[in-house]
């Protein structure tokens, strides 16, 4: 009786709502099949008079049923306006979907129309099952297509689906945003006493409602003589029983959801995208004590230093005990050690270019066939630190790629990767051994995402996830200058830190012979020749690369000579073009890039004009540049050095960081005006 | 993708390029190479006019990381072809197995990868990877093809930096069953054998090392030694055609897509009543390709025969969606409702296609556009755009060959060439320069033929903010603001986009104590410069004819007097031509530069010429002013 009288109460409610519809305009929902006359009036949207479709409406609710264990239903109904011809790829539709073993997800009621207003008449059109396709993409992906039919200009497309899914751990995530503008999103999710989640809001954009109520449910629990029922446990003979819960229903509505476009200098735009997450934390069955899912960090560091794809991994060190007391033998000091092993892991196992936190399987198969993912490489680098007696321990992250990971409570699905931490008389060094050319101690680019989580029984934290080293650049050149206004010399780039680690792979991946064939050629007036590199193989030293660079002249004698003197190495372009900026500038990694170039002049000739010495920096000490002009007897030195010292810049340091590139640009472009005597 | 069997075959290629055998004691194999293809056998044999198997076996040695694709097998299938079996073994230095395929090690999945695809396309997938060179793998499998019209195409150096030791191909004709074949770079010619049921015919080949390609090189397919083999009769789901001339083929394709071409009587009136009063027969055509634009959109979708038929015209007229077969049927559908005859047309589209082999009928093609003869000429139309201009046929299906299909049969026609002159870009800026160096240009620009295409999509994909961004991208101009910007297209059968700039310039000339230096090249020049590799092998080959004309007009700041101005240049060469000129006058410095690029092919020899012509024009690009400011 009771719930009767809710639905009567819920029923009363909706009826005030859609009362409210006429009057408010985009507040609630659309509904399906009810279509207001401006929807297909509209023309533009005023909110983005650029965009070529927009998203009028988009609902989803996720709730809970049994039938043989739980299942989460997600219904999905989402209504577009295409409003240009470049907006038809909204009408193409493809509904990912996951099956694992005898667990799935199905996708069922797919329902669509297209609507167009056809002078004074509104046509409809059908999305007829047989347009809808159903296909594979991987192992484990599968994906409903379907194309919404007699799109044009001006069309309203609306579809619903509902996808049931034996998945209970990750409950369907929400996006309020996307490439084209979102009118209104509103998600409701209803939760069952039974089960907890962690709510994951990410976003630059404010929730319009954010609200829970509370309620019941009923689930009615069958169940066969043989089979363990779900909720209750041990044998019983068959039958059936209605169970009532309490529940909650969360919603969330943001209206006018700006379209999301992507930027140069992020780490993937789902890290500005306004979203919810979830993630299963405990499961709570009457009667029963709770099991947790995920909790706090001392409960999922225990967890993970237990399991069997991550710490149990640890302590299976049988296998390479030899090679690692053949490096303790070797070498006393621990950095010694910590390189030794470090390169030891390396040059054993290659990266199979997967990324994770737990193992393929044990990491003695990754060792016997030298091949394995991050989590085999680096689980089997800490233990292997660990075998040698240092006080080593793992750090889960998040890759660039992967998005950035939140702090406080954890959240398992946020991270994918996992590296080495040592602590050496209370230094912390991080290692990662799935690319040869990384030192001990760096990590590489794509792992330089905020902070990592130390997993270590007795010290827990978040570690920085900072560049060891620079992007660092130094360019070393000797020349002398003919009346003719050629010139001759020779020339030393180094590179270290980050810098080499990606001219090292350049040049690895071509060949040094091909390198250098690459290197020597024309532009212009410049031309390098004999290029010889040193250090490419020694990660600890500098990658030096010496060449002689002569610049062709006029054939004769001249007068004047204009010269500039970054010899075509200077910016030319400034990398900040756009007026402003949304999102951070993420560098990854700071700039360090020298530039000295000493010219000895002619005979007969004095030096004219020289551009002035100067020093800009950027504020809160973010960076500097210096540029400066010395001349002794018959040298003009030219020094330029910029530093970029931060990794990242906020959208309000904007504006000063183009204009620290536009001077740059500028003062690179000036030149040295030598004049016979 | 629009048409996938082309690409099948090609994949299909590239899988027996992947696939060879060899000797390793030859030392020449092993320069360059990341693997040795041991040995790779593929037999054809044809079991009846609708059937035929492949089975290929190859044993590849890989030598180190940059040959690791050869340890992985695609195999693609689809309603159509079928894997019989896969077999894969891998072994190391020593001979000893490493490892052997099991059936959860073969992976099956789909082909197509955007939303708005829907193939029946497969790929069966294994990998035999292993991180302990050298290594060798072996692969063995059979697939069974009830489409026809493709016969295997043999390419035994299909890999780069890969050499073939030893590889055969073996096609076995029933009696009686024709085969047509077509040799390319072959040392030794086909051998030929008969049974008592079979006539089979034998490639053989070895000691092949890897062919390395160049800088403005051919397409490899025309360089690499390769046998294309193709049916003479044919049956595809019961469909029976004959491949020996262009004209049966095409008779075979007329027939599929016959009574396709029906429409609706209602959609019918209405296009009649759309043109009633209209004469002009372009005009015509003009009403009913915007009404294709506005009315259809191109989603691909492909599954009948083979992604072969083309959906019947009633059916893009309720659904208003097709690919390319089905939006071509339809439009020629409507022509002919108003009275326009056309033609459906087979075209390899595409910017960067291979030529079609005129010499060898056979299914050479991925794309269908619509031929209209007109009184003087030929109208092109491209069905799957909703926005490109009636007639305009460019970088994607300009230029080639394309076979025209009638019931009377298959014709070879060119399609739309548009020389250097059509594709133009030419500008006209002023620049407005204060003391400071900085300034304020107004640019105004005109881009037709070829090198309208990139502002084309810019204008119909972007929105203005995004247009402004790829602006900002693409003005090559070290600093500056942009103020505003306009665009205007003018479709016709030459189109035309006209952009309107104006910059706000930072530092236009360089201010260096009492001199100012100014390269009066504001903003278009030359900046790739090829590898001059010392001996070349290929004839070189440029696929674009453009000019582009710059005429840019200074204001120059008062006070400053002339003391360095470049001589007029001029270049002029077998692969294009170059002028630019200054002329000062008072504060006005004028900049005219003319630079045109010829399409053509050229001994090897001249290779290093052409890259000295692009050095010469990068360098007069670079050519600077210099006036000196004058004393009080």
């Amino acid at each position: 009786m009771k719930s009767q009288t809710s639905t009567l109460f819920v029923a009363l409610a909706m009826l005030f709502c859609v009362g409210f519809t006429q009057v408010l305009g985009q507040s609630q929902p659309a509904k399906f099949g009810k279509l207001d006359d401006a929807e297909l009036h509209m023309r533009t949207y005023d909110k983005d008079t650029s965009a070529a479709a927009v998203v009028l409406s988009d609902y989803g609710f996720s709730y809970f049923t049994y039938n043989k264990g739980f299942k989460v239903i997600f219904e999905r109904h989402t209504r577009i306006k295409v409003l240009k011809k470049s907006g038809y790829d909204a009408a193409n539709v493809s509904v990912p979907y996951y099956q694992r073993n005898s667990n799935k997800e199905n996708v069922y009621n797919i329902k669509g129309y297209t609507y167009n207003q056809e002078g004074d008449k509104v046509t409809k059109d059908k999305l007829e099952s047989k347009a809808v396709f159903d296909e594979q993409t991987s192992e484990n992906w599968f994906a409903k297509k379907f194309a919404m039919p007699n799109v044009k200009e001006g069309s309203v497309i609306e579809y619903s689906y509902t996808i049931s899914s034996d998945f209970l751990y990750n409950l369907r995530e929400w996006e309020f945003q996307s490439t084209i503008p979102v009118a209104y999103s509103e998600y409701n999710v209803r939760i069952p006493e039974y089960f907890y989640y962690k709510q994951e809001q990410q976003g630059y954009l404010r929730f319009d409602v954010s609200t829970v109520e509370r309620g019941r449910d009923r689930f009615t629990v069958t169940w066969s003589s043989e089979i363990t029922p779900g909720m209750g446990g041990g044998r019983t003979s068959g039958g059936s029983s209605q169970v009532e819960a309490n529940n909650e229903t969360f919603r969330w509505v943001i209206k006018d959801a700006p379209a999301l476009r992507p930027e140069r200098y992020i780490t993937t735009l789902n890290d500005y995208k306004s979203r919810i997450d979830f993630e299963l934390q405990t499961v709570k069955y009457p009667g029963k004590l709770p099991e947790v899912m995920t909790g706090n960090w001392n409960q999922v560091t225990s967890d993970l230093l237990n399991a069997e794809r991550f710490g149990s991994q640890l302590n299976r060190k049988g296998f390479f005990k030899a090679e690692v007391a053949a490096i303790t033998a070797q070498h006393s000091k621990p950095e010694q050690q910590m390189a030794a092993i470090h390169s030891l892991v390396k040059s054993t196992v290659k990266w199979n270019g997967k990324n994770s936190y737990y193992t393929t399987g044990p990491i003695r198969k990754a060792f016997e066939s030298r091949t394995g993912s991050a989590a085999d490489i680096n689980l089997m680098l800490t233990a292997m630190l660990q075998d040698a007696g240092l006080d080593a321990a793992p750090v889960l992250l998040s890759t660039r790629e992967h998005g950035r990971v939140p702090q406080g409570s954890p959240m398992l699905s946020k991270f994918n990767y996992v590296v080495a931490h040592v602590n050496l008389e209370g230094k912390d060094y991080l290692l990662d051994a799935t690319d040869p050319l990384l030192p001990a101690g760096m990590l590489p680019v794509r792992c330089l995402n905020g902070q990592g989580r130390l997993i270590k029984k007795e010290d827990q934290r978040w570690v920085a996830l900072t560049p060891a080293g620079n992007n660092t650049k130094f360019f070393n050149g000797d020349l002398t200058v003919n009346p003719n206004g050629g010139m001759t010399g020779k020339v030393t780039e180094s590179s270290a830190g980050y810098n080499a680690l990606s001219l090292r792979k350049s040049i690895l991946d071509e060949g040094e012979e091909k390198y250098a064939e690459k290197l020597s050629k024309e532009v212009g007036n410049y031309k390098v020749e004999k290029p010889v590199f040193s250090n490419v193989l020694e990660l600890g030293k500098v990658l030096n690369i010496d060449y002689r660079l002569s610049a062709s002249g006029n054939g004769q004698p001249v007068d004047v000579i204009y010269l500039n003197p970054m010899l075509g190495q200077g910016e030319t372009d400034n990398p900040f073009k756009l007026e402003d900026r949304v999102y951070p500038v993420d560098l990854a990694v700071p700039i360090d890039y020298t530039y000295i170039c000493r010219f000895n002049l002619p005979a007969g000739y004095d030096l004219d004009e020289a551009p002035k010495s100067t020093v800009i920096t950027l504020p809160e000490d973010g960076g500097k540049f210096m540029y400066m002009i010395q001349r002794e007897g018959n040298m003009v030195q030219v020094m330029s050095k910029i530093n970029i010292l931060k990794p990242v810049y906020y959208a309000p340091e904007y504006p000063y960081l183009k204009e620290f590139y536009a001077q740059i640009v500028a003062k690179h472009a000036e030149q040295l005006v030598l004049k016979r005597k | 993708m629009k048409l996938n069997f082309y690409t099948l075959l090609l994949a299909v290629c590239l899988l027996f390029a992947s696939q060879a055998q060899a000797r390793p004691d030859n030392p020449d194999l092993l320069k360059g190479a990341n693997a040795i293809v041991e040995l790779e056998e593929t037999v054809f044999t044809v079991n009846s006019l609708s059937k035929g198997t492949t089975r290929v076996k190859t044993v590849i040695t890989i030598l180190n990381e940059g040959g690791k694709e050869h340890a992985k097998l695609y195999v693609p299938h689809d309603k159509l072809n079928k894997v019989d079996f896969l077999k894969g073994t891998s072994y190391d230095r020593n001979g000893k197995k490493i490892k052997s395929l099991k059936n959860s090690d073969i992976k099956d999945v789909s082909a197509s990868s955007a939303d708005n695809e829907v193939l029946h396309n497969r790929i069966m997938y294994a990998d035999l990877t292993h991180s302990i060179y050298p290594y060798k793998v072996e692969f063995e499998y059979q697939t069974t093809s009830s489409n026809m019209l493709f016969y295997p195409a043999w390419v035994p150096l299909g890999s780069s930096k890969t050499s073939v030791a030893k590889a055969t191909f073996q096609v076995l004709m029933p009696k009686g069953v024709k085969l047509r074949y077509r040799e390319s770079n072959l040392p030794q010619k086909v051998k030929q054998e008969a049974t008592a049921t079979h006539d089979v015919y034998n490639w053989e080949i070895s000691n092949l090392a890897p062919i390395e390609s160049e800088p403005y090189g051919p397409n490899m397919l025309e360089i690499l030694p390769m046998v294309r083999t193709a049916p003479s009769d044919f049956e595809v789901q019961g469909y029976k055609g004959n491949m020996e001339t262009w004209e049966s083929y095409g008779k075979w394709v007329s027939k599929l897509n016959e009574g396709r071409d029906v429409l609706p009587e209602a959609t019918k009136k209405k296009l009649q009543t759309m043109v009633a009063g209209i004469d002009d027969p372009m005009e015509k055509i003009g009403k009913v390709y915007n009404y294709l634009q506005s009315n259809t959109r191109y989603v691909s979708i492909q599954l009948g025969l083979g992604g072969w038929q083309p959906f019947e015209a009633s059916f893009v007229d309720t659904k208003g969606y097709g690919d390319c077969k089905a939006l071509t049927n339809y439009t020629q559908s409507m022509l002919q409702a108003v009275g326009i005859p056309s033609i459906y047309a087979l075209v390899n589209g595409g910017s960067n296609e291979r030529a079609v082999l005129t010499d060898f009928p056979s299914s050479q093609f991925n794309h269908v556009i619509l031929c209209v003869p007109m009184k003087q000429d030929t109208l092109w139309l491209e069905c799957t755009s909703q926005f490109e201009s009636a007639g305009f046929s460019g970088s994607f299906t300009g230029d080639r060959h394309a076979l025209l299909i009638t019931p009377e049969g298959g014709k070879l026609v060119k399609t739309q060439t548009y020389t250097a002159q059509d594709n133009l870009q030419s500008r006209v800026a002023t620049v407005k320069l204060d003391e400071t160096g900085n300034g304020v240009a107004q640019v105004q620009t005109r881009y037709t033929g070829v090198q309208h295409e990139d502002h084309r999509d810019i204008l119909h994909h972007m929105s203005p903010e995004e247009q402004r961004k790829w602006l900002y991208r693409n003005i090559e101009i070290p600093a500056f603001d942009l103020k505003s910007f306009a665009f205007d297209l003018k479709k016709g059968r030459m189109p035309e986009v006209s952009e309107k700039l104006e910059l706000s310039l930072r530092q236009c000339v360089t201010m260096s104590g009492k001199r100012m230096f100014l390269t009066p090249n504001l903003m278009n020049r030359w900046s790739t410069l090829p590898q001059n590799t010392g001996k070349r092998q290929w004839e070189v080959v440029r696929t674009t004819a453009y000019t582009d004309v710059d005429t840019v007009v200074y204001e120059m700041p008062a006070g400053y007097t002339l003391e360095f101005k470049p001589n007029d240049t001029s270049y002029t060469t077998a692969f294009g031509s170059y002028k630019a000129s200054v002329q000062v006058k008072g504060r006005e410095v004028r900049y005219v530069r003319t630079l045109q690029m010829h399409k053509g092919r050229f001994d090897p020899e001249v290779y290093p010429t052409m890259v000295e012509f692009m050095n010469n024009v990068y360098k007069a690009d670079m050519q600077q002013l210099v006036f000196v400011k004058n004393v009080q």
